[in-house]
């Protein structure tokens, strides 16, 4: 891959990251993570993985990051007056961090020495393609994918229980609702 | 490019989430952190499936997307859930479990 469009895409998705953490305003940070995630979809292109590019912007950038600014908007958040409190926090937040990365990135690489690392092997046209990944996931990741549909109907019933305002009294039958009194949900 | 270059940009965006936990006091842009973080494991992913090559680091990458997406619907609910309760969703006013 080209060395200047890869350094672009790293360089807009680490600036996109950055203005994620320390923008004071939720909004403008929601807006830089969809700038990361189509940038993380460009990357995954460039590293022959067209299908996840796809899902990548259709669930991320498309659903969760929606998700986000939905909630945004609904909690009314305003802008995160004094930055965040302490000045020890900032620096300790910094340190930790940039540690983390380091140490992360560095292990990594050192470790990754059995992998061919400086020029992508070829590839045929079907690897990253929908139908080998659809293979692969119906055939030897069959149980994480069944899995992963209980998990996701019990994440769908969980959040509609958890963002349920009140459980309404049981009615008995043949009886309606009661009016809801004002001021009840305050208390 | 190579394998390293796709592996440091993991690295350091996965820093910069774990920055983003501990430094920001909103609770959704906390959850945003973490979703920065989830998405450097995938880059991770992605760049050894295709240096190796093998193809099951995509189809984990893909089962991640999914569970990424299932935490943050619930996250989400549960943040909604808090501000309304408490009336805040700042992580320093929520210390109902302090010792």
């Amino acid at each position: 891959m080209n060395v200047i469009l890869f350094m672009v895409l790293a360089a807009l998705a680490v600036v996109g990251g950055v203005v994620v953490i320390l923008h004071r305003n939720p909004i403008k940070s929601a807006l830089a993570l969809i700038v990361v995630m189509v940038t993380l979809a460009l990357l995954y292109l460039s590293l022959t993985a067209p299908f996840l590019a796809i899902i990548q912007i259709l669930v991320y950038a498309g659903a969760v990051m929606v998700l986000f600014l939905f909630v945004l908007f609904l909690l009314n958040v305003g802008v995160e007056s004094p930055f965040s409190t302490r000045r020890r926090r900032r620096v300790i937040a910094g340190l930790v961090g940039a540690l983390m990365g380091i140490m992360l990135a560095g292990v990594v690489v050192i470790r990754a020495g059995g992998v061919p690392g400086h020029s992508a092997p070829v590839v045929g046209p079907e690897f990253g393609s929908m139908e080998s990944t659809g293979t692969l996931l119906f055939t030897r990741y069959l149980l994480p994918f069944e899995l992963l549909s209980i998990l996701l109907l019990i994440a769908l019933i969980g959040a509609v229980t958890a963002a349920r305002p009140r459980w309404p009294a049981a009615i008995p039958f043949g009886h309606t609702a009661p009016e809801e009194t004002p001021g009840e949900e305050a208390a | 490019m190579g394998l390293p270059a796709y592996l440091i940009l993991s690295g350091v965006l996965f820093g910069i989430g774990v920055a983003g936990v501990l430094l920001r006091r909103n609770v959704v842009v906390v959850l945003m952190s973490v979703e920065l973080m989830l998405n450097a494991a995938n880059l991770a992913l992605i760049a050894f499936s295709r240096f190796l090559p093998t193809h099951d680091g995509q189809v984990i990458t893909f089962l991640v997307i999914a569970v990424a997406a299932a935490e943050a619907a619930v996250g989400l609910a549960l943040v909604v859930q808090i501000a309304r309760s408490r009336g805040t969703v700042d992580v320093d006013d929520l210390t109902l479990l302090r010792g």
